[in-house]
């Protein structure tokens, strides 16, 4: 218990002293994990769209592989990243392995099928009669598209607050394809590993609170703003 | 009416669920101005009838055409569809404002702001909700809602308005309001209506000529009261008997 107040003591005293160490991951966490809910959000609505109201041979298995990568270990993402990245790897020309980049790639692949998941579920959840209405108001293909994406806009917050929890949280991926490199690709997950391991508990604890005040920062705005727009 | 152009045509229009035909007309025909009511219990192909002379489904057979022109290739779908507009049982309002929803059919043609808003502001006082315009639209009564929907298509001043039973669910004073409304907005505008609903009373107080359905065919095409002295067959006699509201 002791263990547990001193960290938060030592949680309290960085954020005091505005620890530059301490600041600079929790903004490279944010960066990092912000850009890559972004190429989530893009790839994940707009494929997820597509599956929701496209008809063709095969779509339940698609859904259903979907919806398995919703729950994708970062581990396995992590190795795989490594492995095309790798100096002989497919990939192994873009060197950018170790590097944000990397970082990047890895958790936009974690947190695009949470998205797309999400999205899926939030476009079929849409009256079917709905489509219709737009198109029947003349609606192009695409002015249709988006209306629907703007009618799920309420489970779509959900979707990027699931996407950003998910990569903001994990840590295998990031510390396979990032490194843990000091001042260069350290997250605050990473970074509470390395602690850890190095018995220095009462700072994987403060950095542990840092994310999890961090997390809460970011859901506690997108969920007001969720909140704001349910119908009454 | 008959002396009219024919505005819209239906052909060979048959559309299966599965191996079932759900519908399986050979000819109908509207002609400009008219208000043809299409009348069936649930389940007949009235809605699906009117979807696909909307050509908002592709039937699996079958062609419509607009003033002489095939939909889809001699006229272009998204034109034609721009001409016509339909109002469905449920109100299908967006998440946004009354006035959002009515300027929205409007917004898709591209419509400038400063246009839209003296259209949109016409048809809501039209239906006397003009007060309602910053009203989310979530927030509206059944009976507004079912104003605004009818607001939206109005505004879109289409040639041919497709009606799917567009007051169900409401009481009967608020139907006989809303269509007292229409009363008032459609005869002598030119407008071409398409109106399905089970209720026999309700076809006959604007119809030019009503349209008996039942199993996804056409029973009987005729004026009121032609339909009404002069069914073709017991079906017909014994629906109008049992529909009355």
């Amino acid at each position: 218990m002791d263990l547990i107040i001193e960290g938060i003591k030592k949680a309290f005293l960085l954020f005091i002293n505005l620890d530059p160490e301490v600041i600079n991951i929790t903004l490279f966490s944010l960066k990092v994990s912000g850009i890559a809910t972004f190429i989530s959000l893009f790839i994940g609505i707009s494929s997820g769209t597509a599956i929701a109201l496209l008809r063709f041979p095969g779509k339940k298995i698609v859904v259903s592989l979907v919806n398995t990568g919703m729950g994708l270990p970062p581990v396995v993402v992590g190795l795989f990243v490594t492995i095309f990245l790798w100096r002989n790897g497919p990939f192994g020309f873009m060197e950018i392995l170790y590097t944000p980049s990397a970082m990047i790639i890895a958790q936009a692949i974690i947190a695009t099928p949470i998205v797309m998941g999400i999205t899926v579920a939030a476009v079929q959840q849409l009256p079917e009669k709905l489509r219709l209405q737009i198109i029947a108001l003349g609606a192009t293909r695409s002015q249709m598209v988006w209306t629907l994406v703007k009618e799920a806009k309420l489970p779509l917050l959900a979707a990027v607050m699931a996407g950003f929890g998910g990569v903001i949280s994990e840590v295998g991926a990031s510390i396979m394809v990032g490194g843990n490199i000091k001042g260069y690709t350290r997250v605050l997950t990473t970074a509470t590993v390395m602690e850890t391991s190095k018995g220095n508990f009462d700072i994987a604890i403060a950095l542990s609170i840092i994310l999890l005040v961090m997390a809460f920062l970011v859901n506690l705005v997108l969920t007001l703003v969720q909140q704001r727009r349910r119908p009454n | 009416m008959k002396n009219q152009k024919i505005i819209l045509e239906g052909r060979n229009i048959q559309v299966k669920k599965g191996r079932t035909v759900i519908l399986d007309v050979p000819e109908i025909q509207i002609h400009g101005g008219e208000f043809l009511s299409v009348i069936g219990s649930n389940g007949a192909g009235k809605t699906t009838l009117l979807q696909a002379l909307c050509c908002l489904m592709k039937p699996d057979r079958g062609e419509v055409l607009f003033r002489g022109r095939k939909v889809g290739s001699e006229c272009n779908l998204i034109d034609y569809r721009r001409k016509v507009t339909m109002v469905f049982q449920e109100p299908l309002l967006f998440d946004t404002t009354v006035f959002g929803n009515v300027a929205s059919g409007l917004k898709f043609r591209g419509m400038r702001q400063s246009e839209t808003e003296a259209i949109v502001m016409e048809n809501l006082e039209r239906f006397g909700i003009g007060h309602l315009k910053n009203r989310s639209a979530r927030t509206l009564s059944s009976g507004e809602a079912r104003k605004t929907g009818l607001a939206r298509a109005f505004a879109l001043k289409p040639e041919i308005l497709f009606l799917d039973e567009p007051f169900g669910s409401l009481d009967p004073l608020a139907r006989d309001n809303l269509f007292s409304d229409l009363e008032k907005i459609i005869p002598g505008s030119g407008l071409t209506v398409i109106f399905a609903t089970h209720d026999c009373e309700e076809a006959l107080r604007l119809s030019h000529r009503i349209a008996v359905m039942n199993s996804g065919e056409i029973i009987q095409v005729d004026e009121p009261e032609k339909v009404l002295k002069r069914p073709v067959n017991n079906f017909v006699a014994s629906f109008y008997r049992l529909n009355k509201s």
